[in-house]
């Protein structure tokens, strides 16, 4: 999980996690998920996540988009596993990207949640360092 | 694998031969759907499958309001990897063999090189575009001459 982005950036978003958001994440993901979710929070190029039960539910969301990721994503991943029955893929789609010019979104299949994370190019972050006066 | 006929046809043969991990090409626009899919894929309901990428698209527009709206999906799947772009007009779909990310960028990098020759061929459809044999302008990797990445 650790190596979906390979990219380092400025942290543009402040993602704050409260001692039930833990909770809540604790009953979804291993020790070793959650451990590793702690170390992508502190990567300074992540703006946001979300983490999902696998029926589309919010267990988490935090950062930029937080209140807009999850039914977003719960949507997409519904849509992803269903274009993979299309062509016979049985188990749905553990894991996908999205791009757009200035973001990078990744969304993985967990043990028993899916987790969704977004990150700022590190093109927009050069874009933005260069227009301070 | 046979696309077919007409420029788009063409496009997508170019794109199948020059990215050795694509099973098959589909690209819609405006309800019509051209494809380029291996015979053992001739079951699949390839207008759902474009729907189904073009909802994908739609949804995250709704994420962004100020920025370039998301326009590229990548899935991973046990046996395939499913790339979907957005073009100028339409959608333009990759079924590709089992890929991990770092070789997903790569072929990126080659759909890139077809992009122009494929919007030309969707908007125009009368003109038979000129399609690279091997990448040529604006996609190729420039060695010699370094250019600001931003």
């Amino acid at each position: 999980m650790g190596a979906v982005f390979g990219l380092r950036s400025v942290r543009v978003g402040k993602i704050v996690e409260t001692r039930e958001d833990a909770r809540q994440v604790g009953r979804h993901l291993t020790s070793a998920e959650t451990v590793e979710l702690a170390r992508i929070q502190k990567d300074p190029s992540v703006i946001g996540y979300a983490v999902l039960d696998l029926d589309g539910n919010q267990i988490e969301a935090s950062g930029v988009w937080a209140s807009q990721i999850v039914p977003v994503f719960a949507n997409v991943f519904d849509l992803a596993d269903r274009m993979g029955g299309e062509f016979g893929e049985e188990d749905g789609c553990p894991v996908l990207f999205m791009e757009s010019p200035d973001f990078e979104v990744a969304g993985l299949l967990l043990t028993s949640a899916r987790a969704v994370i977004i990150k700022r190019k590190p093109k927009r972050v050069a874009e933005g360092l260069r227009s301070v006066e | 694998m046979s696309s077919d006929a007409g420029p788009v046809g063409v496009v997508l043969d170019k794109i199948c031969a020059h990215n050795t991990d694509v099973l098959g090409c589909i690209v819609a626009r405006d309800g019509a759907v051209y494809q380029n899919l291996p015979e053992m894929y001739e079951l699949v309901d390839t207008a759902d499958v474009v729907e189904q990428a073009e909802n994908m698209l739609e949804l995250t527009q709704g994420l962004e309001t100020e920025h370039a709206p998301f326009d590229q999906v990548f899935l991973e799947y046990d046996h395939h990897a499913v790339y979907a772009r957005r073009l100028d007009q339409g959608v333009l779909l990759l079924l590709n063999k089992p890929m991990e990310r770092a070789q997903f960028k790569k072929m990126q990098l080659g759909v890139n090189l077809f992009l122009k020759p494929l919007n030309r061929a969707l908007t125009g459809a009368t003109a038979s575009p000129k399609v690279p044999d091997e990448p040529q302008e604006g996609g190729a990797i420039r060695r010699t001459t370094r250019k600001r990445w931003f």
